[in-house]
């Protein structure tokens, strides 16, 4: 059972990431809006129109 | 398609290949009014007027934020964005559905109007997006809380694995050199939840003990701070029981719950902040015979001011020359529009329906009627009473008697046997920890809330399902309410040899020309007849589509339409219009409005006209009968033809030509005779009588003073919505009673019993945890029961 002393302190240090990663994604505003980002895979997505404009191609 | 908008958008919808929004969709927008917003869009486009909305300036664009109001999913949002980013000057475009912001970076110069106008043609309001001080707070409390949640969360995971191999070893048998290591793990996650975590907890309960009040936080306080405190001392000398899984679980379980609260709040305040005065931004202003836009803040008194039809007029003012109507609905509730004349004054807030005049200006912003009864408002709200406050006073003995048992049950004991009694102390402590009792009524308001939002409506008083559900009196507005601001036509009684059918189809033809809210009476698809005009009458009606500007049929305000045929004259409209061409006329009789139409010296017809109820209004207001509620209506309106659409609705009692303060007056004195008040209203007018009553509900194209005031605020128009809400309260209550029943026979059983010493610590927690889960999970229940009319 001594593995039990290597074993604890390795699981507490994947908590302190998984919390860092939490604290990560509620800080950068993942969570800001929880109605949108559930429909958001049905949209077959066209955002390369979006990019386009982003560096100023114009329209399609 | 229902209308030409519709139309419109569903082409504009399918060429460009966005057809997957009707797969999507899961609310239908209302249709919007193009033409009126065009001109207010157009203000927008005034340089420094959109200066004053620039957010950001990047290199090729500036971003601006829009408040888009109406966006009720997903689908919604995806649309606005793919029909803006359509526009050539738009880089980029993105919909949050979270605080109903549209943000676009728009190229420097580019119309603004342009993106407007592009969302209000797929029928969503919007103007641009200020940020309110307490909105940015509460979003940022969100986001502290839910990083509390997650900590907490987290924490519970992992001292529950350590919590269970110490349960395990409590009957196995386990070498205490790891027992210790259990507890020297937990340990240092627990204080990390319990000062990160719960430190609200405890703010909260020092900040009213400061003042000499007693909270659930207190207890929650006391029992985690003990447990912690309890369970370092156990760790430290190896001794006793540990509590860390009792501890973070319980602060766990209560943030989850405050979080649901929380969420809930802040959905209110966005609709809180939707609402808007439907008062211009801009109005136009006339120096020396050219009109200038200005915003309405910079108008003084005497400046000359043009007023459009069909605008909202922006301030108060006097009228200089000719003569209009205006509806005034929102401060009387009179459905029928006001003729004004020179010298009259006509009120900020009400809608010029007729003609385009000028106005001398006689209030400006801040100072106008509408001002006056906005500020009205507020005071009323502060009176009104918080059944909140007995909750409290409820909480704070149960609170006081928690503390006093686990004393006194732990100086018991250390008089029998002193090494037991701080752990039996803190079992009773434990045990009764009051989630269960802190729980029952908040999981079940949020459960009811959520409820409610799948049916359209938002609570926005935490306390209004409790109230709702012991009303007594339910009390009504009229215009707007139960009538839908529309008219119909309910009568027809001819007096020619022309069919009731002809002559109602002839009407219809020429309302056409009038602007007047009645005109809504005459409609061929609102019902009163279908069918085809006889030979004879379809040449009188195409002579009325034939005219041309020339000689088309004339509005005369505040009277009727007449057309001239052929040299003979046809009018329609009030008695006295007919009578300057017939004489005398005599109405049948007057239950209601009667529209005469008349040809040359001949009355032709008499049509009976009423303001036209919702759907469901009969049967709410016998659902409220049924269940030995007093139903009362209260209107602004005093015509005759109210008392007949109130007549028909057979409610207890009524009163007519009310002000909003004779309404008030009426209310409060039902209030102080003992009763509770539902009040159902939609407009200003509404507005203090809303805030002052037990519950006020606000109903669909409510205005924003309405739904601001009012404690449950429905965005759909179905009337059977308030019946649904009030089943709803009473189950709610039920919930609440049944959550209180079972929190209180398990503290009445649990406590003794942890008093005798018979409840292990860390059973004492673990039924702490399921009797919160049972309320929980109890609650949840309100969220699939049956809402319909079983009566039926």
């Amino acid at each position: 059972m001594e593995v039990l002393y290597f074993l604890i302190p390795i699981a507490l240090i994947f908590c302190v990431v998984t919390l860092k990663l939490i604290f990560w994604a509620i800080q950068s505003g993942q969570y800001d809006d929880l109605d949108r980002h559930a429909n958001i895979i049905f949209e077959e997505d066209q955002s390369t129109k979006n990019d386009s404009h982003r560096d100023g191609s114009g329209n399609e | 398609m229902c209308c030409p908008g519709c139309l419109a958008v569903a082409e504009m919808i399918a060429t460009h290949g966005m057809e997957a929004f009707y797969d999507r969709r899961t609310h239908y927008a209302p249709p919007p009014d193009l033409e009126l917003l065009d001109s207010k869009f157009a203000g927008y486009d005034d340089p420094t007027i959109r200066e004053s909305l620039i957010n950001e300036v990047f290199e090729d664009s500036e971003r601006i934020k829009l408040l888009i109001t109406g966006m009720t999913c997903a689908a919604c949002s995806w649309l606005i964005e793919k029909q803006v980013l359509q526009l050539s000057d738009v880089r980029a475009a993105l919909v949050k559905l979270g605080d109903a912001s549209l943000t676009v970076d728009i190229c420097p110069n580019a119309p603004l109007s342009n993106v407007m106008r592009a969302v209000a043609s797929l029928g969503y309001e919007v103007q641009p997006f200020t940020t309110s001080e307490r909105n940015t707070i509460l979003f940022e409390e969100n986001k502290r809380l839910l990083t509390q949640l997650s900590v907490a969360g987290l924490g519970m995971m992992q001292v529950g694995m350590f919590a269970i191999a110490l349960h395990a070893g409590d009957i196995q048998g386990m070498d205490s050199n790891y027992v210790q290591l259990m507890r020297w793990v937990s340990l240092p996650i627990a204080m990390f939840v319990v000062s990160f975590s719960a430190r609200d907890f405890f703010i909260s309960a020092w900040r009213h003990l400061r003042v000499g009040a007693l909270v659930m936080d207190l207890p929650i306080t006391v029992a985690i701070a003990t447990a912690t405190l309890a369970s370092i001392y156990a760790t430290f000398t190896s001794s006793g029981t540990v509590y860390f899984d009792s501890v973070v679980m319980v602060t766990f379980f209560l943030l989850i719950a405050r979080y649901f609260e929380q969420r809930n709040r802040f959905k209110n305040s966005q609709l809180l902040q939707q609402t808007h005065d439907n008062l211009p931004l801009l109005a136009s202003r006339i120096i020396l015979d050219e009109i200038h836009l200005v915003p309405t803040q910079q108008i003084v008194a005497n400046d000359r001011l043009r007023i459009f039809h069909g605008d909202i007029i922006p301030v108060d003012g006097e009228l200089l020359s000719g003569e209009t109507e205006v509806d005034e609905s929102i401060f009387t509730g009179e459905s029928l529009p006001r003729t004004v004349r020179v010298g009259e004054l006509l009120f900020a807030g009400t809608c010029n329906l007729s003609k385009s005049v000028d106005i001398r200006v006689t209030n400006t912003v801040g100072l106008t009627r509408f001002d006056a009864l906005q500020s009205a408002v507020a005071s009323a709200e502060t009176k009104k009473p918080r059944i909140a406050k007995m909750a409290d006073a409820i909480a704070s003995y149960f609170v006081a008697i928690v503390l006093l048992l686990s004393l006194t049950s732990g100086l018991i004991w250390w008089w029998i046997d002193a090494s037991n009694s701080f752990w039996i102390a803190l079992s009773v402590l434990v045990v009764s920890c009051p989630c269960a009792l802190g729980l029952a009524t908040p999981t079940v308001l949020t459960s009811a809330a959520s409820r409610l939002q799948y049916m359209g409506g938002l609570i926005r008083s935490e306390n209004a399902m409790e109230e709702l559900s012991r009303i007594d009196y339910a009390i009504f507005d009229k215009t707007g309410t139960l009538t839908d601001g529309d008219f119909e036509c309910v009568e027809i009684r001819p007096t020619s040899n022309f069919s009731a059918n002809d002559c109602y189809l002839y009407a219809c033809a020429l309302q056409k020309y009038s602007r007047h809210p009645i005109s809504s009476a005459f409609r061929h698809d609102s019902g009163t007849s279908n069918n085809q005009p006889t030979n004879e009458m379809v040449d009188f009606i195409d002579n009325i589509t034939r005219s041309d500007d020339t000689n088309c049929p004339v509005y005369v305000t505040g009277m009727g339409l007449s057309f001239k045929d052929n040299e003979v004259e046809y009018r329609l409209g009030q008695s006295r219009f007919i009578e300057e061409c017939v004489g005398d006329v005599t109405l049948p009789d007057s239950s209601m409005h009667w529209i005469v139409l008349s040809r040359g010296k001949n009355i032709l017809c008499f049509f009976g006209v009423r303001d036209r109820l919702r759907p469901n209004a009969r049967q709410m207001i016998s659902y409220f009968k049924n269940n030995n509620i007093k139903t009362m209506i209260l209107t602004g309106d005093s015509s005759q033809q109210a008392r007949s659409v109130v007549q028909s609705l057979n409610v207890h009692s009524a009163e007519f030509g009310l002000s909003p303060e004779d309404k008030l007056g009426i209310v409060m004195d039902l209030q102080q005779r003992g009763h509770q008040v539902l009040l159902v209203g939609d407009g200003v007018n509404d507005g203090p009588v809303l805030s002052h009553s037990t519950v006020g509900v606000a109903v669909a194209d409510a205005t924003d003073i309405a739904r601001v005031k009012a404690d449950i605020v429905f965005t759909n128009s179905d009337l059977l919505c308030i019946e649904k809400t009030h089943r709803l309260a009473i189950k709610a209550r039920g919930k609440i009673l049944q959550n209180f029943g079972w929190a209180i026979s398990y503290n009445f059983f649990a406590i003794p019993m942890a008093a005798l010493g018979y409840v292990q610590p860390w059973a004492a927690a673990l039924g702490m945890s399921l009797s919160s889960l049972v309320v929980v999970l109890n609650s949840l229940r309100l969220n699939h029961v049956n809402l319909e009319n079983r009566d039926i």
